[in-house]
């Protein structure tokens, strides 16, 4: 009976999560369309006209203008497009760099593992915020420095998932199978090992994807992220911020549509680790 | 058990050594750090100056051994722009950082560790599943904008505290608040699953079975048993608090460590930087190893291996 209660919340999470987070993304797609708005088109006889829920809204900005007079719709919605790009390429990125090392260090073990774990211990003892800051600091903002600056700094968690996993299956049948059958390496580790951990990845890539969200916005926020004037939620916090005591509103809206595609990531990983029975970490 | 200690704080000083050269070499990844440290009005002579002054004329290596040998001294250099020893500019502003990190962990144990608690009394029910409800909330709101709103809410509307400065400790009250709340899911998910394994154990069994109330096992039995992973995680956690405050800090413009760190990132002060990841991660390894060691102690599985 309780088993079958968590079944059923955990699908209730997963196809919550997944709607609320593919509508997101279409929004970010479809963002110049479904705004009827050129996002960088400055208005400056029309600045900060409120939203629609308070007095003096113009219906033909339902979220008002910013202090350019930028259709504030427009922004939010191409300001997804931005955010969950760089969310998830720089997920890709990271579990690129995270499994090979993992896989390496859990299938080998002995010396290679060591290696691998002083690698996550080095990566965990830096403070990720601060050395992203610096980094693009230095380097100089853009799209790119952003997703490869979090790709780097990102990949413990996937290192650390598939290390464990494939510590807990390279002893298994099949794996012995394939390599008394003569089986090379690479081809177990690629055709044996990653398939079978894969579930596991997925679950991690749904927290970095939303952990590198939030990363981007922090970076935007405090004028190294992206690069304006591209949208992006954290940056039009950012721009906003000098305006929030006369205009809240105009800081809540893109921290409230951030909070809602994180939350829907999540659920979707949380939905996603109980429909697969794996355990609570 | 000592094989275990040792290895464990052998590993700590390699990730210190390994820490030591990627501080160093994250702030030589812009082209030519003279020409960003001169800015856009420097002349050809002024570079050539400043190239002198911090070395960079030399070779990278001949640069890193110069600068390590006086780091391990405890000269971390003079930042070009406030024209000061970076180890004095940062003692002068580690206290407000170290107390703003104290009193950010006070606040997140103290609302996480009920919640955790009330939360394990009954899992799946109600106040559980607000709790996860509430810490999946917390988690989805970068802190800098948990703070903008707070400031909307206590400083300009209520007005009950101020938005910036350190006059008065009331200024502490918002950033530590930030701060807390941006520790609580980890704690609060950890207290409480912590609590639902103890209390599922068999001496929980037989506590209940000798009749003792619910608020005596909690409190004296389950919490006893949860808390080895608590102070762990905790120590953990305000490492990578202090990491984080460089947002808060610069939010609030509290003049400590992490406002440092940002704006000598604005300035391309290099010594300063590098100074400050490398202080910071430090701090961080000796945290995580104080868990490890506090944890072999006290888990007598972990003392017999």
């Amino acid at each position: 009976m309780r088993r079958a209660f968590s079944f059923m919340t955990a699908r209730l999470d997963l196809s919550l999560g997944l709607t609320i987070f593919v509508l997101a993304i279409l929004c970010g797609i479809f963002a110049e369309q479904l705004a009827g708005h050129d996002p960088f088109r400055q208005n400056l006889m029309n600045r900060l006209s409120p939203p629609f829920w308070m007095e003096g809204a113009d219906p033909a900005h339902p979220l008002g203008t910013d202090q350019l007079g930028r259709d504030y719709l427009a922004r939010l919605l191409y300001g997804a497009r931005i955010s969950i790009f760089i969310g998830v390429a720089a997920t890709l990125f990271s579990g690129l760099i995270g499994t090979t090392l993992g896989i390496i260090g859990g299938y080998f073990g002995g010396r290679v593992d060591d290696v691998v774990l002083f690698l996550i211990t080095t990566r965990l003892s830096l403070p990720v915020v601060l050395v992203a800051l610096a980094i693009v600091g230095l380097v100089g903002s853009s799209l790119q420095v952003v997703v490869t600056v979090l790709g780097l700094l990102l990949w413990d968690r996937f290192a650390v998932v598939a290390r464990t996993t494939t510590m807990q299956i390279r002893e298994l049948d099949y794996i012995d199978a394939a390599r008394s059958s003569g089986c090379s390496t690479i081809w177990i580790l690629l055709r044996e090992v990653l398939p079978n951990i894969a579930e596991h990845l997925l679950v991690v890539a749904t927290l970095e994807i939303a952990l590198a969200i939030l990363l981007e916005a922090v970076l935007s926020f405090l004028g190294l992220g992206v690069p304006p004037p591209l949208p992006s939620w954290g940056l039009m916090i950012s721009e906003g911020k000098d305006f929030m005591f006369f205009d809240p509103w105009i800081i809540a809206i893109p921290g409230v549509a951030m909070m809602i595609t994180v939350v829907s990531i999540n659920l979707l990983g949380d939905g996603l680790r109980k429909l697969m029975g794996l355990e609570d970490r | 058990m000592m094989r275990f200690m040792l290895k464990r704080v052998l590993l700590s000083l390699g990730v210190c050594f390994v820490v030591v050269i990627l501080s160093f070499i994250l702030t030589r990844m812009s082209g030519d750090l003279a020409t960003a440290i001169g800015g856009p009005n420097a002349s050809a002579e002024d570079i050539e100056l400043i190239r002198r002054a911090y070395d960079l004329d030399k070779s990278m290596v001949e640069q890193f051994f110069n600068w390590a040998a006086r780091a391990i001294q405890g000269d971390l250099g003079d930042s070009f722009f406030f024209r000061e020893k970076v180890s004095v500019l940062i003692a002068e502003r580690l206290p407000i950082t170290l107390t703003l990190g104290f009193f950010g962990m006070l606040t997140g144990l103290v609302m996480a560790l009920p919640l955790g608690m009330l939360a394990a009394m009954r899992e799946g029910g109600p106040m559980d599943r607000f709790v996860l409800f509430f810490t999946s909330l917390n988690q989805a709101m970068p802190s800098f904008w948990v703070a903008l709103i707070l400031m909307i809410v206590f400083g300009l509307k209520l007005r009950w505290l101020p938005i910036s400065g350190t006059e008065s400790w009331l200024s502490f009250v918002m950033p530590a608040l930030v701060l807390g709340l941006a520790v609580l899911p980890a704690l609060a998910r950890l207290t409480r699953s912590g609590m639902i394994r103890a209390l599922s154990s068999d001496y929980i069994r037989t506590a209940r079975a000798k009749g003792l109330s619910k608020f005596q096992i909690v409190a004296k039995h389950a919490l006893r048993n949860a808390a080895i992973p608590i102070v762990s995680i905790a120590a953990v956690q305000f490492g990578s608090l202090l990491g984080g405050s460089v947002v808060v800090e610069t939010v609030f413009a509290l003049h400590g460590v992490g406002y440092l760190a940002w704006e000598s990132i604005g300035k391309a002060d290099i010594a300063v930087i590098q100074a400050i990841v490398l202080l910071l991660a430090l701090i961080y390894v000796a945290l995580t190893l104080f868990a490890d060691l506090l944890n072999a102690l006290l888990d007598p599985r972990l003392r017999s291996k």
